[in-house]
């Protein structure tokens, strides 16, 4: 499952402006909204139900980087954003420190295979400093799709 | 001298080891001073790192082989076998304020 499969280019956001953990949250679910991925009518209950997630544990999991996820019956594939804090964000991650990269999921509630992949496909790439470090850089949407491409093309 | 103990476990929960399994797992591991890998088949990850455990991509009812090497590698392993018998229930998050 390779990350451009699943992650909307339309959606993502480079320069995310925001300072909480919850208008992230809401700032990247509008983001998928807009792109056309999600309905109107399922946004606030996609946020909702996101946050209520965060409430069992931050997926802040350390290294700058947080996935924040939900299942929910209105996606029948999985979609995803990423969103680029330049200044960080206070995520409540594990390791307490500031989150610079957010990938958002939405996966539908009868395919945890599908969530299972997806989420070993970013951990594998958010593990290396490179990568990291590329896509804090990345200052274009063209230029995040063109790294998720390059990664993908890797393998 | 160093000691290595090895069980296996499987993986319960129709989600598989997700993020909130994973979490739970580096936590535990943390708690020792002894090396922990958990390995899938050709996959290997180091147990205190949540990263490395979601490369596993463990499905339910996958089988992984947990190994300890150094002090307490019997409890680490026993605690950690301990935790996928609960099914991931009953441990709370570690949470920042």
């Amino acid at each position: 499952m390779k990350l451009t499969e699943f992650v909307v280019a339309d959606a993502v956001i480079t320069d995310l402006q925001v300072k909480t953990k919850d208008a992230a949250i809401r700032a990247m679910v509008a983001s998928l909204k807009a792109a056309g991925v999600l309905s109107k009518e399922a946004e606030e209950s996609i946020v909702a139900a996101i946050l209520k997630r965060e409430e069992l544990g931050s997926t802040g999991i350390g290294n700058g980087v947080a996935v924040p996820h939900t299942k929910h019956p209105s996606v029948d594939r999985l979609v995803a954003t990423v969103a680029i804090s330049k200044g960080g964000l206070d995520f409540a991650s594990l390791d307490g420190d500031d989150v610079y990269i957010i990938f958002l999921l939405v996966s539908p509630p009868d395919r945890p295979g599908d969530h299972l992949r997806a989420l070993e496909n970013i951990s594998r790439h958010l593990r290396d400093q490179t990568f990291c470090k590329f896509l804090r850089q990345s200052a274009t949407v063209a230029d995040v799709v063109e790294l998720l491409g390059e990664v993908d093309g890797q393998g | 001298m160093s000691t290595r103990v090895t069980a296996t476990v499987t993986v319960p929960g129709e989600n598989g080891l997700h993020l909130v399994p994973c979490s739970l797992i580096a936590q535990n591991a943390t708690a020792f001073s002894c090396e922990i890998r958990i390995s899938k088949g050709d996959r290997n990850a180091d147990a205190r790192n949540i990263f490395d455990l979601m490369t596993l991509a463990a499905g339910q009812g996958a089988q992984l082989l947990l190994e300890a090497t150094g002090d307490q590698a019997n409890e680490a392993v026993q605690s950690l076998v301990q935790l996928f018998e609960s099914g991931f229930n009953g441990h709370s998050h570690r949470t920042h304020p």
